[in-house]
């Protein structure tokens, strides 16, 4: 019983309180541990919440069997150690929502991939039409809106218009198809697809809205860190500039507030990187996250071994710990 | 609409240009000069464009003749309209190098670029 009180709060905790936190934490200073750990805890909230219903499921006779011969555990034990108030209708229950959970979470996943892929395909076809190679697996489109961008894929393009290239310099080019190379690489699209699909699946918890709006901010961040080992941050920073206001005063592209700014001001060096150490607490604490809910939704299993186990048709002596 | 392979490409352009309704041989006549070419060839590649929607073809006297659905501008103007509408954070299929910034954001940026700037000219 206890584990399923514990896990549900764990889910609330990782979907609620957590983001409130993260967002508040300079993950600027060091990209890649804050993406980690925003896809952590939208990994930890989901698995908590799971937990908790497969905790609760676990009562039904079938289900207990099976745990208790993987363990190879006192069944009646194991039962009691797993035991709630709401007995076998809890149980029930508990299976219903695991199910509902996961039909909900892996259709959300499937339609968000699929319809991105669709997208992706048309804009393809119209590329192949229209666009003409530049250098490497640049291509370029003949139009005055000056954008950049990447269309991932096998192969995955970057394109530039001619409008981006009239306002560009060479290194500032080259700058930017460094930094959307990187978002082919790291197949960062397919990760923000995936927290759409999370977000799809559960919207009204505004964590995981936040959690997409702050991992593409990092990755963006992440990118820029790649352009600027290969070419430098002043070029990348100047090409921000030179895009970014290509379109003013009435932009077609939504604005992010104060995004760009925080970009410029690591490109420049004004904003220093988190040392060492900190990250790897970063990393650690993602860790911790992973495992905790693992560890309590199996915390009945390690106290029914430790129960003495009743003769059958006899009831359970010995009180377990839970 | 599907992948369209090289020689397709070619083709469309070749009907961009000729801005009239063409017949296969007037296209062929043409890339026959660059290449070696089959009649079958052009054919079966005009009437798999027609197929996709991207050729319009009529009867003209006893031959077919195909025009363009829509110009390479219409064309261009349709994948920027696509480009510009993946940028709101509702789908990931594209990713933007940068999105538009108000203009006060945009002198922020202009003054840290020449604060940094100083900094390095004095080192």
């Amino acid at each position: 019983m206890i584990s399923v009180v514990v896990l549900g709060a764990f889910a609330v905790l990782f979907a609620t309180a957590v983001p409130a936190l993260l967002r508040r934490l300079p993950l600027d200073r060091a990209p890649r541990v804050g993406t980690v750990l925003w896809q952590v805890t939208l990994a930890a909230a989901t698995a908590s919440a799971l937990l908790a219903a497969l905790a609760l499921a676990v009562l039904l006779p079938e289900l207990s069997r099976d745990l208790a011969e993987s363990f190879r555990l006192c069944l009646l034990a194991l039962q009691h150690a797993y035991r709630s108030p709401g007995g076998l209708a809890g149980a029930a229950l508990g299976l219903a929502l695991f199910v509902a959970m996961s039909i909900r979470l892996l259709w959300s996943l499937a339609h968000s991939l699929h319809e991105a892929r669709r997208q992706r395909v048309r804009h393809r076809a119209l590329l192949a039409l229209v666009a003409r190679p530049h250098v490497g697996a640049t291509v370029v489109v003949d139009s005055p809106v000056a954008i950049a961008y990447c269309v991932p894929g096998r192969p995955g393009h970057v394109v530039v218009t001619e409008g981006a290239l009239a306002r560009l310099t060479p290194d500032e080019l080259d700058a930017v198809v460094a930094h959307e190379r990187a978002h082919l690489r790291g197949r960062h699209a397919l990760v923000l697809a995936g927290i759409d699909a999370l977000c799809a699946a559960a919207p009204r918890i505004s964590g995981f809205r936040d959690a997409r709006q702050e991992v593409g901010r990092l990755l963006e961040m992440l990118a820029d860190d790649a352009a600027r080992r290969e070419h430098g941050g002043l070029p990348v920073a100047h090409a921000l500039l030179r895009l970014g206001t290509a379109r003013a005063p009435a932009g077609a592209l939504p604005a992010n507030g104060g995004d760009t700014m925080a970009r410029v001001l690591r490109l420049t060096g004004q904003r220093d990187a988190a040392p060492r150490w900190l990250s790897a607490v970063g990393y650690l604490a993602a860790l911790s996250m992973l495992v905790a809910p693992v560890l309590i939704a199996l915390g009945p299993v390690a106290a029914a071994d430790r129960t003495y186990c009743p003769v059958e048709g006899a009831s359970v002596s010995a009180e377990s710990t839970i | 609409m599907a992948q369209l392979g090289e020689l397709e490409r070619t083709v469309m352009e070749r009907v961009w240009a000729w801005a009239r309704p063409v017949s296969v041989r007037d296209v062929l006549e043409e890339l026959a000069a660059e290449r070696t070419i089959a009649y079958t060839t052009v054919m079966t590649i005009m009437e798999r464009l027609a197929r996709k929607g991207l050729l319009r073809r009529q009867l003209d006297g006893k031959a077919y003749i195909y025009s363009a659905v829509l110009t390479r501008e219409q064309h261009t103007a349709a994948l920027m309209v696509e480009a510009l509408a993946n940028a709101d954070d509702r789908s990931a299929a594209l990713v933007h190098f940068v999105n538009d910034m108000k203009p006060a954001e945009a002198d922020a940026i202009r003054r840290a670029l020449a604060s940094a700037a100083r900094k390095q000219r004095r080192r």
